[in-house]
Parts: structure tokens; sequence; C-alpha cells
């Protein structure tokens, strides 16, 4: 067995393991706490007068275009104030405003998309554990094994394809509730391009393995 | 594939079996069986002659291409 091939594989394992954990350590668990702290004090407080605050995400620009910093922050260490803008939004309020119907039926979807995009965050580290097993028993072209990486690839791609309808969900939902003072909502997914491109390049990689394994059928059957 | 392999009817011809031919050819009877089944994808030059060499025929008795049998039905 290749010994390189097999360090690669722990390593690109262990690599996957931190993406996903950081994910959960730093946004996921964070978020849920502090929801469920909220929502105990919210409970402490007399029921006639308890507000139920919603959460909303988006990206915005600056209505003059970009680095024209609009606001200011203030630096404790000199105390002086800093011309800056901000790029993502945060906002926590109680919104009493009717949202459209179609957006309402595409909130109903994405709780859908939501449970889709769960399933698939367990999904792709099983099937990469799978491959990696398979790797290091030295099964490499194995049609099984080409299927598993071709699998993930597309559930890759649809994790892109969740990211991309839950962006849009959200900024339709804030530019139908919010207009901002010195920002304009926009449409943004940051990074989460890359999704889209880890997906394209592991579909790749299945198609270059498939005729890897086509060459190495022929070759254990060349006498 | 229209290659026929007729390793088993020149084997039978010689009345020699599938393990004594393997060890006069220096191939795993694996191998041996994947090429008489007609499983294999290519044969080596190599292979060819020391089949030849042992069977004491011509590689055209072992390999057949399938589209000559509908020719000489023609003519």
């Amino acid at each position: 067995m290749n010994t390189r091939l097999k360090i690669l594989c722990v390593l690109l394992g262990i690599a996957y393991l931190y993406i996903i954990g950081e994910g959960i350590v730093k946004s996921m668990i964070p978020t849920f706490t502090s929801s469920i702290r909220e929502e105990i004090a919210d409970k402490k407080k007399d029921n006639e007068h308890r507000i139920f605050p919603n959460s909303y995400f988006f990206y915005v620009k600056p209505v003059k275009g970009y680095y024209t910093y609009p606001d200011t922050v203030l630096n404790l260490k000199n105390g002086k104030w800093m011309r800056s803008e901000v790029p993502l939004f945060s906002i926590r309020t109680v919104n009493s405003t009717k949202l459209p119907f179609w957006l309402l039926t595409g909130k109903i979807i994405l709780v859908v998309v939501s449970f889709l995009l769960l399933f698939l965050m367990i999904y792709i580290p099983i099937q990469v554990y799978k491959v990696i097993r398979s790797v290091i028993k030295n099964d490499i072209f194995d049609i099984t094994n080409i299927k598993r990486i071709r699998r993930i690839g597309y559930a890759i791609l649809a994790v892109f394809a969740c990211v991309l309808y839950t962006a849009f969900i959200f900024t339709a939902e804030a530019k139908e509730l919010f207009q901002l003072e010195n920002y304009k909502i926009v449409f943004s997914i940051s990074e989460d391009y890359y999704f889209l491109l880890i997906g394209l390049v592991t579909l790749l990689f299945a198609e270059i393995m498939k005729i890897s394994h086509t060459m190495k059928e022929e070759q254990d059957l060349t006498i | 594939m229209s290659i026929i392999v007729n390793l088993d009817v020149m084997m039978a011809r010689r009345k020699i079996s599938l393990n004594e031919l393997s060890e006069k050819v220096e191939i795993t009877p694996a191998n041996l069986s994947i090429l008489k089944t007609g499983k294999a994808k290519a044969i080596r030059f190599s292979t060819l002659e020391t089949l030849c060499k042992e069977l004491n025929c011509q590689p055209g008795d072992i390999l057949e291409y399938e589209g000559q049998k509908e020719l000489r039905i023609e003519n």
C-alpha cells in the first residue's frame, strides 16, 4: 500500500472533520445555546408581555457603493472613532409585517431544505469515511468507490443549491421587511461558492477515477 | 467482442489440461482460464508466442475473427 496515499487520506479525513467541527463549534452551538438562553429569559417575563423576536441575516452594500465607510466604530485602545462599513447584518427584532404569499411558501420550503441540508451534512462525511476506508483497504479503483465519489459530488452540489436557496429567501425577506439608512440589502452567498467548486472538482475526480478503473480492468485482463 | 479465443478447442485437440498448459507456458491457471473463457481484453505477443510453441499451432488457430464466418457463408 502506498504510504503517501494513506497519509493523504488520513489528512483529508482530519481536515474534513475540522471543517465540519469548526462549523458546529463556532456557529451552531453558540446560536443554539444563546437562543435557549433567550427563550428561558423570555419565559420569566409576564406572559402577556412576551415578545417573539426573529433573527434575520443578510448581506448589505453601502448605498453610495463599496469603500464609502458610512459608519463609525470606537477604538477602545486609543479612544478614537474610525470610519467603517459592515458587509453582513445579523438582526434580531420583533416583526409584525405580513409577508407576501410567495415568500411564506418559500419559507415553508426552507424548512424542508434545512432538513435536506442536515441530512447532507451527515451523509457526506459518512461517504467520505467509506471512501477513505476502502482506499486504506487498497480497493482504490473499485466501481463502488467511484459511485460513492460521484454521489459525494452531487451531494456537495446539492448543499450549494440549498445554500443558494436559503440566501435567496433570507435576502428576499429582508428586502420585504427592512430599508436601511446607509445600506442597501444585496443578494450574496459570500464564501459559500466553494461548495460549487468542490462539488465540480469531486465530479471531475470521479470521472477520472472511472477512466482509471477502465484502464486498470484492461490491464488486469491482459494475459 | 468479435475476436473469439479458440484455446479450449486447441487444448482439446492436443489433449492437454489447463493446469498442464499453465505450467508449460508459465502463466497462472487463473489467467489462462480468463483467456480460455474469452474474458480477456488483450493478449501479449509473448503469451501468444509461448502458447503457439507449446500447442504447436499458428496464432490463427487460437484466435478467430467472428466476421470471417459470415464472410465465408456469403461466399
